[in-house]
């Protein structure tokens, strides 16, 4: 299934999204985990991966490349550890949709903060993620409350 | 010393494209095929749920981001920002000026002394919808980052001052279905002004939204309309006429210091010349006459034309019940005895109202109405309602050669906002 096909066309998972949504029964079932992967739909440039793996299992360099490549552009041969990201295209902003695509990935949550200093190189980047996931400090995403008009006020 | 301004370039996305190799030399075919009287209304139909979408509209089918922008540019942007940089990118060359390798180059100009001025009316809202579906109907707990900078209504204009080198300041207005007029008209201000010697001034929207479907949906002044239909769905002055049609797009206009124009040699479309902004201050959505007449009473006088002057009107009408007799009103209040020989015409009936950047797609084809002296027609129009009349309508097709040497373009808002632009003929 590619990255960015939505997988809406499941003819079973709309058809379920329809039943759910018809009987306002959603708020029982929206958690991701629970509906399974058609109804995970990708929504426009956000979603790059389509299945999760453990932490464990993640290929830190594999994912950097697929980001970049479907993202910037940039030739998965030219993401190697000695490249500087900002070589690559990778600004703070882009680094937080990095960071957020991963955990997403790992159905983790990182303890990295892109008001951080940025890694230099895609090997010092892949060396902070390695860290955080094995050092424990990753954590499952909290439930997000809704949100209130204001809240998202930059 | 008040400075003249010359429109340089010109770009949009013309909707008419039914493929990418078509692309190029978007505003003179786009104006061809309205002056033909060609329609790019068609039956819009979505899956999305609870409801399908299917309404006559406009869409840009054939607009390719990515091939456009390039992948990492494009990917940086929400629809409205990507339509909007392709239509200035486009405006841009055809002023002159080129771009290579994700760098503009050069103008005589400093970055200091050119900007943009932007009109939107839903701006990078669809990233917020797309948010909402996520959060609601998909279960995600949570939205990118970049849905921050996706959403913001200024990232078109941030991303054109950007990619242009435009240090000048970059305003975004959004001001409902006048804010692509009353971005130009602010530019044309500035320059004459003296606060700048170049300008980027247009508006782009992505009005099919699903939750902007449903609201005008509700407020019933949609157009109805099937397959066969939908391309006549949008009839202003008609008496069938039934409502308003969306669209989608984008325009832009190059703006520039008259003399500095002059002396680098470039072409000039036409003159801008005048600007009328004000506010009925009655009511929230019902048009008000004598707001319209005297925003056209401005714009008149800041070109120091006399009504009798003017041969073209490229009228607000969007087709409801309500709103084209009381403009064909104000037009007679305002033209007076000329009434009866002013041109008129409601495009949007072969664009659509593209909210907006509406004013912009309008501003740009009364440019070239005035630099090919060919009025475009109100499609469609094979019968006049009884409560249009006293203008000269264009109809069919387009009046030719009609040595027309100034026009007006109207944009009214819901809000009570209007912004009349006054153009002359730069033959």
């Amino acid at each position: 299934m590619g990255g960015c096909n939505p997988p809406t066309r499941s003819i079973l998972g709309r058809e379920l999204m329809q039943f759910y949504h018809e009987r306002r029964l959603f708020p029982l079932f929206t958690r991701r985990h629970r509906l399974g992967p058609a109804l995970r739909i990708s929504s426009g440039p956000i979603s790059v991966w389509d299945t999760k793996k453990g932490a464990g299992q993640v290929d830190t360099l594999g994912l950097m490349r697929d980001f970049l490549a479907e993202r910037l552009d940039v030739a998965r041969d030219k993401v190697v550890p000695e490249a500087k990201l900002a070589d690559l295209g990778v600004d703070s902003l882009m680094f937080a949709e990095m960071l957020f695509e991963f955990e997403d990935r790992a159905n983790t949550e990182l303890d990295i903060r892109s008001a951080d200093a940025l890694p230099e190189t895609v090997g010092e980047l892949i060396t902070l993620i390695d860290a955080h996931l094995q050092t424990g400090t990753a954590a499952a995403p909290a439930p997000v409350p809704p949100s209130t008009p204001g809240s998202n006020a930059a | 010393m008040q400075r003249r301004v010359a429109i340089t370039g010109l770009g949009i996305v013309n909707p008419f494209d039914d493929d990418e190799t078509s692309a190029n030399g978007g505003a003179d075919d786009f104006f061809r095929r309205i002056a033909e009287g060609q329609s790019a209304l068609s039956l819009y139909t979505t899956e999305d749920i609870p409801r399908p979408i299917s309404i006559p509209a406009v869409r840009c089918a054939a607009f390719r981001p990515e091939k456009r922008l390039g992948k990492a540019l494009s990917g940086m942007m929400e629809r409205f920002a990507q339509l909007g940089v392709a239509a200035a990118f486009d405006a841009w060359r055809d002023a002159g000026f080129s771009r290579e390798n994700g760098q503009a180059f050069p103008t005589p100009y400093l970055p200091g002394e050119s900007g943009v001025a932007w009109g939107t009316a839903l701006g990078g809202l669809m990233a917020f919808e797309r948010g909402y579906r996520d959060f609601w109907q998909h279960g995600r707990e949570r939205v990118a980052p970049m849905s921050v900078v996706l959403g913001m209504n200024n990232a078109a204009a941030g991303h054109i001052s950007i990619q242009l080198g435009l240090g000048n300041s970059a305003l975004t207005y959004s001001v409902a279905c006048a804010s692509a007029a009353s971005a130009i008209g602010e530019a044309f201000r500035h320059i004459r002004r003296g606060g700048a010697k170049l300008m980027v001034a247009g508006g782009s929207d992505a009005t099919l939204a699903y939750a902007v479907v449903r609201a005008w949906e509700a407020l019933k002044v949609l157009a109805p309309g099937d397959k066969s239909s939908a391309p006549q769905a949008c009839k202003p002055f008609h008496p069938g006429r039934a409502g308003l049609v969306l669209g989608e797009g984008a325009a832009a206009l190059i703006l520039e210091d008259w003399d500095h124009a002059v002396a680098r040699n470039a072409r000039i479309y036409a003159e801008i010349a005048g600007y009328g902004a004000n506010a009925d201050h009655v009511h929230l959505v019902r048009p008000d006459q004598g707001g319209q007449v005297a925003a056209m009473n401005m714009a008149l006088g800041e070109a120091g034309l006399s009504p009798a002057e003017v041969g073209y009107v490229n009228a607000h009408g969007t087709a409801t019940r309500e709103g084209d007799p009381i403009e064909i009103a104000a037009l007679r209040e305002v033209f007076g005895a000329h009434s009866e020989q002013l041109a008129v015409s409601a495009t949007k009936s072969a664009h659509g109202h593209l909210m907006g950047a509406t004013g912009a797609v309008e501003a740009l084809l009364t440019v070239l109405a005035l630099h090919h002296d060919t009025l475009p027609p109100t499609a469609h129009l094979n019968e006049v309602d009884a409560s249009c009349t006293g203008v000269a309508h264009v109809r069919g097709t387009a009046l030719r050669g009609r040595n027309v040497r100034a026009a007006l373009s109207n944009s009214f808002a819901f809000g009570g906002s209007n912004a009349v632009l006054a153009f002359k003929a730069a033959r």
